[in-house]
């Protein structure tokens, strides 16, 4: 039970003093901390739901014993997510008009002209300067500047902005940021399990914070981030309605867009090891606490392709952040580009009741839109994702109108097992074709038995996905569009598997 | 022409005026400057559809909504030629009556 007395003992770094987390409601965000309590109004809001940067500032974290500096969009990140981090927003770069490398290149450069999204940009490239030792690639720029959007400078400038403060990067510089040293005064901490400190610190147990709404005796609202698995457990059956938060890179939309305003809200943030990453055998674990930076190296092992859509979605901000396996899996959107991936893999998803835990595999986790088959109090651990054996090929398209940092129209993942020219078995899977991410088993089961260079044979095969799906028509394609391109895209797959079929790929090269 | 005429501000690369404030976050735009005291916000009301004619409007629960000051139609303003020049952009060839009453 909670009481006034207990203490969630939140906190963050902020110019070199430690402050405590106070939220004033759990639904908080980040941004509106900045901008209307702090009135430091540097930091601008843009399009409110995570795809523009104009919000980017910077979290500090020491990780594996070196300061890292991760980009984040604070306008869709709950205030009390920053927890034991150091707090860089753009009015901390420059002292005395003494401007950070970074901020000068971008002057010198041309590099704003509204100006608007310039302090996001500057942010970024800040982060970017401040983890790298020296020179960058262009491509380390663009990658940095995936996640936001410039309507009017144009990006060259921006770009040699960046290269040039790198390359002439010195290790003295002035940004009274860096003068603070290497995170002295921070707690170390794990990016993917940054919480041994602090469980250490309080022992365990939930201890939401209460919060006071005028004309309310006494409030049930909370935001608490428990450190064990235990605890997050035992918090969630005695507060089953508690939303539970990763990287909140979709539940910020809800609060920001749709003016929901969760009264009680449960961070993994701090859950100890939520966030490993570990290889079982044939297989990969992959902690619900995981960040997608963190899995990125692991997933694109697997197989490029997979590593490729990782870099399509998402941008260094929802990187750093998303401890969003979970979010991403237990969201059930229709348009998450990994969901595809892992049940074409044959992916487990790991569910856990208070002490009662299950196993779902991915593709029955989702029912329909918006539904998935987890109950009140339930919560996900993990997944795991099975490895390509021998004679396992894999897969993976990802059809959007840019190509960064925008969501799937269709989404292609197929696993197929070829011995000696034909297909023994296959499993594929599409994103945006249906209303949940779904199997194409008509058309796995027409493919099965086929000749890879039986191309007329194939492409009759294929024609069963419209059995498969009947797709929607929205903004981003028309239901016809959607059916022919993922056709085309599945024939492409297995072209491309069969092999001599020439140039198949614009990006995202296999070799 | 001699080699040592050099122009002062043409072909020269020019910082834009609020480069420095842009890259620091001191430049300030409309939603970083603090309201004035009692400061009314407005609320535009708009056509759900894109294509129709208007034979109607019934704003009495607008204006009976708590917090609404006051309700602005195209009637208020005296005549169309005064709305037609507000929209065509002088607002000091408005005349003086016309532009207060909205903002009280």
């Amino acid at each position: 039970m909670m009481s006034a007395t207990e203490s969630n003992d939140l906190h963050y770094h902020r110019n070199g003093e430690r402050l405590a987390l106070e939220p004033a409601t759990p639904r908080e965000m980040l941004l509106d901390r900045i901008r209307l309590l702090d009135r430091r109004t540097g930091t601008k809001e843009g399009c409110n739901e995570g795809d523009c940067g104009a919000c980017t500032v910077v979290l500090k974290r020491v990780i594996d014993g070196r300061a890292r500096y991760l980009p984040i969009n604070s306008c869709i990140l709950l205030s009390g997510q920053i927890d034991g981090a150091e707090l860089i927003t753009i009015e901390d770069l420059s002292r005395d008009g003494v401007l950070h490398p970074v901020q000068a290149a971008m002057v010198k450069h041309h590099g704003s002209q509204c100006g608007f999204c310039t302090p996001g940009i500057v942010m970024s490239l800040y982060a970017l300067y401040e983890n790298t030792d020296g020179p960058v690639t262009r491509e380390a720029v663009l990658e940095a500047l995936q996640g936001n959007l410039c309507r009017c400078t144009g990006y060259r400038p921006i770009i040699d902005a960046a290269m040039e403060a790198c390359a002439e990067r010195v290790r003295e510089n002035p940004s009274p940021v860096r003068e603070r040293g290497r995170g002295e005064g921070l707690e170390a901490v794990d990016v993917l399990q940054f919480s041994a400190l602090i469980s250490a610190k309080q022992a365990s147990g939930p201890h939401p914070r209460p919060f006071s709404h005028p004309g309310e005796a006494r409030s049930e609202a909370f935001f608490t981030a428990p450190q064990t698995e235990d605890a997050f457990a035992a918090l969630l059956i005695e507060h089953p309605d508690a939303l539970i938060v990763s990287g909140a890179t979709d539940v910020g939309l809800w609060i920001t867009k749709r003016l929901d305003d969760p009264k009680k809200i449960a961070w993994t943030g701090r859950i100890a090891g939520f966030g490993r990453i570990e290889p079982q055998g044939d297989a990969l674990f992959i902690g619900a606490g995981a960040s997608h930076a963190g899995a990125w190296p692991h997933l694109a092992a697997i197989d490029p392709d997979l590593g490729e859509v990782m870099r399509r979605f998402g941008s260094a901000q929802v990187r750093a952040f998303r401890h969003g396996r979970r979010q991403h899996r237990a969201n059930g959107s229709p348009i998450g580009d990994l969901a595809p991936c892992f049940i074409a893999l044959g992916a487990t998803l790991h569910l856990r009741l208070g002490d009662r835990r299950r196993d779902v595999p991915l593709e029955n986790f989702f029912i329909a839109y918006g539904k998935q088959d987890r109950q009140a109090g339930e919560f996900v651990t993990g997944v795991t994702v099975p490895k390509l054996m021998e004679g396992e090929v894999f897969r993976a398209f990802k059809l959007s109108k840019r190509v960064d940092e925008d969501i799937s129209a269709v989404m292609l993942a197929i696993k197929a097992s070829v011995v000696a020219g034909v297909i023994a078995s296959c499993r594929i899977a599409f994103g945006g074709m249906a209303g949940t991410p779904k199997r194409a088993e008509t058309t796995e089961t027409a493919l099965t038995g086929l000749r890879l260079e039986d191309r007329a044979a194939l492409e009759t095969a294929i024609a069963a996905l419209q059995h498969d799906f009947s797709p929607l028509s929205d903004m981003r394609a028309s239901a016809a569009y959607r059916l022919e391109a993922a056709k085309g895209m599945l024939l492409r797959a297995l072209l491309e598997i069969a092999g001599g079929s020439g140039d198949t790929r614009l990006v995202g090269a296999r070799s | 022409m001699s080699a040592a005429v050099k122009p002062a501000i043409v072909h020269q690369p020019l910082p834009h005026d609020s480069a420095i404030k842009h890259v620091t976050g001191t430049a300030a735009y409309i939603d970083d400057i603090l309201e004035p005291q009692g400061c009314l916000q407005i609320g535009l009301g708009l056509a759900s559809i894109a294509r129709g004619r208007i034979v109607g409007i019934d704003l009495s629960a607008v204006a009976g909504a708590p917090g609404v000051v006051r309700v602005i139609t195209r009637r208020m303003f005296a005549a169309r030629m005064i709305a037609r020049r507000l929209i065509s952009m002088s607002i000091r060839s408005l005349p003086k009556n016309a532009s207060c009453s909205i903002l009280k």
